[in-house]
């Protein structure tokens, strides 16, 4: 049985007459990585903090890990771990002396546990280099570490690749998945770019204006935007026949309307052509389709229509 | 709540804004010790006696203690440790521990000057005030300095701290509002000056004279050499409820505040 981490229900934030979060009602699940996506604006910090009891909501209600209470409670929060805009740590200190403050704050009482996550994060050999001095990347790597600290159930983190090289953004990538399938903890991390999320998050909450415009998983979102080749032909058992024996592929769906998407050769499509018409298979319907994540994101939130 | 208060005192102990003012602090209380000296000697003329006001107790505490309330409460916002802080332990406990380490950072920067009245004072030196504060007249007290003098020297000088930080203490409330510590130092700074006058001038009358009886600006609650045990006690309670007021007006501004 699946356990309910988050669930939010129309959750709103106002300030004034704009609605910066309107009417969300989100559910997220134990072990999966969710990704948050929207334009810059859309919302996706602001519902962030509400989540983490650092913005009060004007209207809805969140539970957290399961509790029937309609706003979280403190020992609810204190199992959120949470990195929200560009981490900036004491600069006078060492990145120790940081994990060490949040180590405190936190009630950690292991003392171990610093030097485990700066390894973890690739920021053990820092020694005593102040963090004044580190790049955009080691902050940001810190900034994880820092709210790894509390070995948190929920982790929010909040467009945690900017800055990174893309080295960086891949070893980040690694530690979220891993984060997520060795120690069960439930991420929810925010972009405004989808192709920098995919394949890292487990299911996608895609945002605009505040609202909820789509949710997906990784699997409905790859069947979303996968490119293939849609064929038509009078008689589609013969079609496929052909596409198995003559091109020797099995990479294609039938679909209820009795087209068929080829999702191989599409590098190839003049090839498959003329191994249907020598098949005497004569094509009615024959061409490239299905959406980049780029347009789909754009598609689905309206911007693309402009 | 003890987590924060531990953390922040980690913070102070790591800031090098505390070490400057400090260092500060203590450079002001000595040159001021030294001052005063030359004045009580003649060998500074009585007319510098405002320029000798420049390192004074009154004046240093009240530039460099709203500095250090404003980054003691403002800092964690800007490195969002207050996310953290807030996750673990509530709006509460935040408060009331930022409330704590931000008035523990007044009594620190003003117990230099206590330490220059202790030193002063065992070199049997005359000295003269430039100005009437509790410093200044526990250095020029005459009395022979014994082992029952030095304790309540430093009674007088820790209670006198704490006063310093009640009177800023509205900065606490300030800080978690504004969140600029230059902003809180320069308005911490100018109250420190309009609140006496205010208070004096409400002393005018008796109802106002009791009101005033009760915030650490009467000029009642100010320590003096020769204070009683039960003077120094009605100061320190003063004192501590002020702040702990400041502190719960605080906590009510914070209390459904959005943070950054």
């Amino acid at each position: 049985m699946t356990e309910e981490v988050l669930v939010t229900r129309g959750l709103t934030k106002r300030y004034g007459e704009q609605r910066a979060v309107d009417d969300v009602s989100i559910r997220m699940e134990r072990g999966r990585v969710y990704g948050l996506i929207g334009s810059n604006g859309a919302g996706k910090t602001t519902l962030m903090r509400m989540i983490s009891g650092l913005a009060i909501p004007t209207a809805g209600t969140i539970s957290l890990f399961g509790s029937d209470a309609e706003r979280p409670r403190q020992q609810d929060l204190a199992r959120i771990g949470t990195l929200i805009e560009t981490p900036t740590p004491y600069g006078a200190m060492t990145a120790r002396q940081n994990m060490h403050v949040h180590r405190l704050i936190r009630g950690v009482p292991d003392p171990n546990v610093e030097t485990e996550l700066l390894e973890l994060v690739g920021l053990a050999d820092t020694g005593r280099k102040r963090v004044s001095n580190f790049s955009l990347g080691m902050r940001q790597r810190l900034g994880i570490a820092l709210a790894l600290i509390s070995a948190p159930e929920l982790l929010v983190l909040d467009e945690p690749v900017n800055g990174l090289d893309p080295a960086g953004v891949v070893e980040v990538r690694r530690l979220i998945r891993d984060l997520a399938i060795e120690r069960g903890i439930t991420v929810l991390l925010s972009s405004h770019n989808l192709p920098e999320l995919y394949q890292t998050a487990t299911d996608y909450i895609i945002v605009d204006r505040g609202a909820v415009r789509r949710t997906l998983t990784l699997a409905e979102l790859d069947a979303q935007t996968q490119r293939f080749l849609r064929i038509e032909a009078p008689d589609t058992e013969r079609l496929t026949t052909v596409l198995e024996q003559g091109l020797g592929t099995s990479d294609f769906t039938v679909m209820p309307d009795r087209s068929v998407r080829l999702t191989s050769h599409l590098d190839d499509a003049e090839s498959v052509l003329r191994t249907l018409v020598r098949q005497d298979v004569w094509p009615t319907a024959f061409s490239p389709e299905g959406e980049s994540l780029e347009s789909f994101f754009l598609t689905v939130t309206g911007a693309g229509r402009s | 709540m003890i987590n924060q208060l531990q953390a922040d005192l980690y913070v102070q102990r790591h800031s090098t804004a505390m070490t400057v003012s400090v260092l500060v602090a203590c450079a002001a209380a000595a040159l001021y010790t030294f001052l005063q000296y030359r004045l009580a000697s003649g060998g500074l003329d009585p007319a510098s006696a405002s320029g000798v006001q420049g390192v004074s107790d009154i004046l240093i505490i009240s530039l460099l203690g709203p500095l250090l309330i404003g980054l003691a409460i403002a800092r964690p916002f800007e490195t969002k440790s207050v996310h953290a802080a807030l996750l673990a332990a509530g709006r509460g406990p935040v408060v009331a521990s930022k409330a704590m380490t931000a008035s523990l950072a007044v009594i620190l920067v003003s117990l230099p000057y206590g330490l220059a009245a202790l030193v002063g004072r065992a070199t049997g030196a005359s000295f003269e005030p430039a100005l009437p504060t509790t410093f200044a007249l526990l250095t020029a007290d005459s009395v022979e300095l014994d082992a029952g003098g030095v304790v309540h020297l430093v009674a007088v000088s820790v209670v006198t701290g704490l006063l310093y930080a009640a009177k800023l203490a509205v900065c606490i409330p300030l800080a978690f509002v504004l969140k600029r510590p230059i902003v809180v130092m320069a308005t911490g700074f100018v109250w420190s000056f309009v609140a006496d006058l205010l208070v004096s001038t409400v002393s005018d009358t008796a109802p106002g004279e009791a009101i005033a009886g009760l915030t650490p600006f009467s000029a009642d609650r100010m320590p003096l050499p020769d204070s009683s045990t039960g003077d120094l006690l009605t100061t320190t309670a003063v004192s501590v409820v002020f702040i702990a007021a400041m502190g719960a007006l605080a906590w009510l501004l914070f209390r459904r505040a959005d943070v950054k």
